[in-house]
């Protein structure tokens, strides 16, 4: 466990790199030249060489990409992700301040995600080819094929203006992230759910399995303590990924019940065309995301006795 | 039994079929022109005159709907092509020559596996501004590494199979063997991948497209049409409603086809015993 | 005691082609008291024949005729029903205990569940549960630590014994064992013929041991049925020492400890429609009515032959 989990970790830097430098890179395919939008949001209207020249020198433009580049890691490494064109204030500080609004939602989504994905996998897989099952796959087709900003503004019709149960529209408590979070997590709850039952119906074909069933006890009890547990590995490692889709996909979600989250500030930035916070929302939703993958690789070594307590495999 | 399995599978095929036939037909399909403004008839319930009415600039939606899903389905497909592409290359380079090759194109792939897919999304289009161009690299950057992996796997596979060394003792050529033996024996897989991050590109195109990253009104398309509608959602709620149908039904058919073409070449999770 | 009667069981599998027929009107009694081997190549039916005896068989298999515990008849009961005989009624010994253990669960959580469904209290459970292991060889101090382990920390031998004790743990009546010593070296085989010797002392009103391993046949049952394609061509007290029908000469003779002489031939493929005797087209004493009429049973119940040498 230890050497694995010492793998892990070091499997994790060539990956942060490499967001770091598709971060970089980002910055430099901007269109424009960096130096005379600078000058111009200086407020200087007579751009010469002269000054396009000095304005170079000070942004460290005229250095070779690889020093521009280690420059800029070393800032972001120290928690410094540069500043807004538009506002001059701190994007990191920025970030910071809007994560928490960005992390309940995606941490209401997922735990709608697990707790629904896997009831509904499980339940499907009980019933396979029975009514229930062909419901459940039914409804978890009709899941997978709605658009979730679409189904966002239909939930907002419905329970905002129609129904006037549930606030649409920034942060008022709790509430506030019911309909944000069950519009992120609906098609995720299906992938997951589908997920879950060919997980548990691949087990079912194992010899364990039936020696569990030739013991004569419950079904649920065959079902819950025996399918269940090793069912439940590849979900979770397919969970982690998930994560990586709901944080991004909060953008959508923050911009359409107007959050005031990471999501769109990044969108906000982007009408604005403030490139420093568009580069800082990619290294950090970057980093965050290879953060969690390695937690959930590690929860699902834990999990698994073979490689918690060191086995041959 | 096998037959009934087919049904959701073939109705999908029904489906997609209807919706790129009335895409493709568009021109001729359309009672009037999608772009022609009329300032006089904006916001009009469905009538006889517009079978689903107008929007906010009292352009026929009917003929908007028609053509609204051409861009998407366009793009998703030539984006989903050039990441199987990409994905096949840099796979079966992969695979094939194996040792240092391998190594560097395996932590690349990690690395770009391990990237938060849809927040890079937004960001590329949204630096490199709203065109075709960014759409597609932002697609393909987030999309082929799941090709070239299954044809790693294969490809591995194969190379371990008697009748590879017996080819090239016979003097058969890599390129040869690459085309006739490799590529035959990962088409289930790679179909159906193609077909599920189709589905996903539509998707994922839908949603730059309504944050305005991706395609640009005035074309008419079913996302900036939701999006344009928003705000009068109230008065003609159709607006928002039809042209969401129309993705919901597009989506819908590409699963559909997915779910089948797994079930055509995927023998393993044939679910032939349920658990009583 | 009640015996375990097998009457015209028909076992089919839908296939592509139409079926497989794994039971072919197969008749006989599993006397009570005894252990009965029932032996044959692979494919032959004896697993499914097994599976079919504790209820276990795929949803889409086809069934007919009765299997008798008692009064009751196993084919006309519930699911639930069923559930509640395995185990208390019938015990069942896996093959292979190696996947026959859930991987991700500890030892004593799996035994404990089988434990519970026989009578008594908690501390009663609990004593069993150290009972058993004790009865199954492990030594007291190691008690703890297998009981806390999950099966891949243990050796194959111990995952055999607890596999064993599992059969045995809710105070079943009847066990059943399916190919207990197959795909095992010849200390786990032996080790194997001790627990099995072990769970008669328990105590069991009967066994029947499906096997491949002739060995264990003749160490361990009083009685044995030869199976072929679907059928029980021989049984009695002294196949094995004296056979009668021609495939079980053959069969016996293939055997490693019986001089390995391979059989001519090979079985009909399941599902194959024959006429005749299943056997006559390897049978070297074939007469002209064996490919014509398919051989009644001679003999009683106890001791039968399904071949017309014997008319």
């Amino acid at each position: 466990m230890i050497r694995y989990t010492g793998k892990r970790f070091i499997s994790v830097i060539p990956v942060i790199i490499g967001i770091s430098i598709i971060a970089f890179m980002l910055g430099l395919i901007t269109p424009g030249d960096p130096a005379a939008m600078a000058l111009g949001r200086d407020g200087v209207s007579q751009v010469t060489p002269q000054l396009l020249e000095n304005k170079r020198q000070e942004l460290g433009l005229d250095q070779p990409g690889l020093i521009q580049y280690l420059n800029w890691a070393k800032k972001a490494i120290k928690g410094d992700l540069g500043k807004s064109y538009v506002d001059h204030t701190s994007v990191s500080g920025e970030i910071l301040r809007r994560l928490p609004v960005t992390l309940t939602l995606s941490g209401y989504t997922m735990l709608l995600v697990c707790v629904f994905g896997l009831l509904f996998g499980v339940y499907s897989a009980a019933y396979l080819n029975r009514i229930p099952d062909v419901i459940m796959k039914f409804i978890m087709n009709l899941l997978m094929a709605f658009p979730a900003f679409w189904l966002g503004i239909i939930l907002i019709i419905v329970f905002g203006e129609n129904l006037k149960l549930l606030p649409t529209n920034g942060i008022d408590g709790i509430s506030s992230f019911i309909l944000p979070s069950v519009t992120l997590a609906s098609a995720n709850i299906a992938m997951t759910g589908r997920l879950m039952r060919s997980s548990m119906l691949e087990e079912f074909g194992k010899q364990y399995m039936l020696a569990a069933d030739a013991k004569g006890i419950r079904r649920t009890q065959i079902l819950l303590f025996h399918a269940l547990p090793n069912a439940m590995l590849p979900v979770i490692t397919y969970l982690g990924s998930c994560l990586g889709g709901i944080l991004g996909g909060s953008a959508v979600i923050e911009t359409i019940f107007s959050l005031p989250g990471i999501g769109s500030y990044v969108l906000e930035a982007i009408h604005a065309r403030d490139y420093p916070i568009i580069q800082g929302y990619v290294l950090f939703m970057g980093v965050v995301y290879v953060i969690i993958s390695l937690g959930i690789d590690l929860l699902c070594a834990l999990l698994n006795p073979k490689m918690r307590l060191g086995g041959k495999a | 039994m096998k037959k009934k399995q087919m049904i959701p599978g073939i109705l999908g095929v029904i489906l997609l079929f209807v919706i790129i036939v009335c895409s493709i037909f568009a021109p001729i399909l359309a009672p009037s022109n999608p772009y022609a403004v009329d300032m006089t008839q904006t916001l009009m319930p469905p009538s006889r005159q517009h079978l689903m009415g107008t929007d906010i600039l009292g352009r026929d939606m009917l003929s908007r709907i028609l053509y609204g899903g051409r861009s998407s389905m366009l793009i998703a497909l030539a984006a989903t092509a050039a990441s199987m592409l990409i994905g096949m290359m840099i796979g079966t380079l992969s695979a094939y020559y194996g040792g240092l090759v391998d190594e560097v194109l395996m932590v690349i792939l990690n690395i770009f596996q391990g990237l938060p897919g849809t927040s890079l999304m937004i960001a590329i289009a949204g630096i490199m501004g709203s065109s075709m161009k960014s759409l597609m690299i932002a697609l393909v950057i987030t999309s082929w590494t799941g090709f070239a992996r299954i044809v790693r796997t294969e490809v591995l596979k194969l190379k371990t199979e008697n009748f590879i060394e017996g080819l090239k003792c016979l003097g058969a050529s890599n390129g040869t063997i690459i085309r006739k033996h490799v590529i035959p024996n990962m088409k289930g897989n790679t179909i159906v991948l193609f077909a599920t991050r189709m589905g996903r590109c539509i998707l994922s195109i839908a949603a730059l497209s309504f944050l305005g990253l991706g395609v640009q009104p005035p074309t008419p398309d079913w996302s900036v049409m939701i999006s344009d509608a928003r705000m009068n959602f109230r008065s003609s709620p159709h607006l928002i409603i039809i042209p969401g149908l129309c993705m919901f039904l597009l989506l819908l058919s590409i699963n559909l086809i997915g779910d089948m073409l797994r079930d055509i070449f995927d023998k393993k999770t044939g679910e032939a015993g349920g658990y009583q | 005691m009640r015996d375990i009667r097998l009457d015209q069981v028909e076992i089919r599998f839908p296939v592509k082609e139409g079926f497989v027929e794994a039971a072919v009107g197969v008749t006989t009694t599993f006397q009570s008291g005894e252990i009965t081997a029932i032996i044959g190549e692979s494919g032959c039916g004896k697993s499914v024949l097994g599976l079919a005896i504790l209820g276990l068989l795929p949803i889409y298999a086809q069934i007919s005729g009765s299997i008798w515990l008692g009064e009751n008849d196993l084919f006309r009961m519930s699911p639930k029903q069923m559930r509640n005989l395995r185990g208390r009624e019938i015990g069942f010994i896996a093959q292979n205990p190696a996947d026959s253990l859930n991987p991700v669960r500890k030892i004593k959580g799996q035994l404990m569940e089988a434990i519970r469904l026989s009578q008594g209290d908690f501390s009663e459970h609990n004593k069993k549960l150290y009972g058993l292991l004790k009865d199954f060889g492990f030594p007291k101090e190691q008690l703890t630590r297998v009981l806390q382990s999950y099966p891949f920390q243990l050796s194959g031998g111990m995952k055999q014994r607890i596999s064993s004790a599992m059969g045995i743990a809710s105070d079943a009546n009847w066990i059943l064992a399916d190919e207990p010593s197959k795909g095992l070296d010849y200390d786990l085989r032996e080790q194997t013929y001790e627990n099995l010797r072990q769970i008669k002392k328990h105590g069991v009103e009967g066994m029947i041991i499906i096997t491949h391993d002739i060995v264990l046949a003749e160490k361990l049952c009083d009685s044995v049925a030869v199976m072929y394609s679907g059928q029980i061509i021989e049984k009695g007290k002294n196949v094995l020492s004296n056979p009668r029908h021609p495939y079980t000469k053959g069969l016996l003779d293939s055997f490693p400890s019986h001089g390995m002489h391979a059989m001519e031939g090979k079985s009909p493929a399941p599902g194959e429609i024959m006429l005749g005797c299943r056997f006559a087209s390897r049978c070297s004493k074939a007469m002209p009515v064996c490919r014509k009429q398919s051989p009644t049973e001679y003999g009683n119940n106890e001791e039968m032959v399904r071949c017309f040498l014997y008319d």
